[in-house]
């Protein structure tokens, strides 16, 4: 092979990567601006003391690993986020698989300015079912 | 092919003219006028009369000395509700000091929206209630005004909250007439919509 190639090669895998990069929680994103968007926006901003945000907000930074239990059940706990009160309860999203629920929270945890790693689909599942057992 | 290089540069001026057509310097009236006994009589808001969030009664009267922002919502609404006041919202920033134009949201869910309900929505929002008004009343007599707005709103229950409704932001004048209007879903529609409401300010300061 000559060098040529080799960087031809070199080139397109790492476009690939790039471009896949970019694509990570497609679904996530789709399902998040159906589900979740009307309220919490499309750039995570909320609405003013209504809606709290999800982009750069504290409470989500803290409690990341609810985020699965709150889209399937709700939430109905006043919450202080970056120093707003919010006491409006948020319904359950009613209809998602465990791997949808999965995309979506992945999908918040790293879009806009949120740097909040990501969760295992395997952990998602677990909390999901201890859960269950908890009712 | 003389017709052709002819047919080309006619149709070419003529969009060229259309579409450097710059901002207008008077809004249009919205809507069809009525021609009675010869006079033609511009679509107009008919009379109402309903409670704000602090139960002040607001009727046309009332808003005469202001133009206004119209929409119709409800507080439970899990569509497009939220994404609509975000947009009324930012007009509302950007209007905060202009007294001469107020906000108007009339609920399209006046069982459940009362004002004590109004009234923590609008704290919520943040928003002043002499700035903006939530108003609640007679749930047909919404629906009917709705109509007059251009707004399509109806009750389906299959619809989500149960009211199928359209999203548009409304301006009208101090003679009740429509001026502009917004998708207020669309954030660049509103952003259009926010510089339409200069001209018609610009209107009453002149």
């Amino acid at each position: 092979m000559n060098i040529r190639s080799k960087l031809v090669i070199l080139c397109s895998t790492l476009f690939l990567l790039v471009s896949c990069q970019e694509d990570r929680f497609k679904q996530g994103k789709v399902l998040y601006e159906f589900h979740c968007a009307s309220c919490h926006m499309d750039d995570g901003t909320g609405l003013a003391q209504l809606y709290p945000p999800l982009d750069n907000a504290d409470w989500l930074r803290e409690n990341k690993t609810r985020l699965p239990e709150i889209i399937v059940h709700g939430i109905s706990d006043s919450l202080v986020v970056n120093g707003q009160l919010y006491t409006i309860p948020m319904s359950p999203v009613y209809g998602l698989s465990q791997v949808e629920v999965s995309n979506i929270t992945n999908y918040v945890l790293s879009a806009w300015s949120n740097d909040l790693g990501s969760m295992g689909f395997r952990e998602v599942q677990e909390h999901l079912e201890d859960l269950k057992i908890q009712d | 092919m003389r017709n052709v290089i002819y047919s080309i540069t006619l149709l070419a001026f003529f969009l060229f003219v259309g579409c450097s057509e710059k901002k207008p310097s008077k809004l249009p009236i919205i809507g069809y006028p009525k021609i009675v006994n010869g006079d033609t009589i511009q679509h107009t808001i008919p009379d109402f009369s309903f409670v704000n969030q602090d139960s002040q009664k607001v009727d046309n009267q009332f808003l005469s000395d202001n133009i206004y922002i119209a929409d119709f919502f409800f507080t439970s609404c899990p569509s497009i509700c939220p994404k609509v006041k975000k947009q009324m919202l930012r007009i509302h920033d950007e209007y905060k000091n202009e007294d001469l134009l107020k906000l108007v949201s009339y609920t399209l869910d006046p069982k459940r929206d009362n004002v004590e309900i109004l009234k923590m929505y609008s704290s919520n929002l943040g928003v002043d209630s002499d700035k903006w008004h939530f108003l609640t009343g007679d749930k047909g007599e919404i629906f009917d005004l709705a109509d007059d707005y251009f707004v399509v709103a109806k009750e389906d229950p299959e619809a989500p909250g149960g009211f199928d409704h359209s999203g548009k932001i409304l301006l009208v004048d101090k003679d009740r007439h429509v001026r502009a209007f917004a998708e207020g879903t669309d954030p660049e529609d509103v952003t259009e919509f926010i510089s339409e409401i200069a001209v018609l300010i610009d209107e009453y300061k002149k």
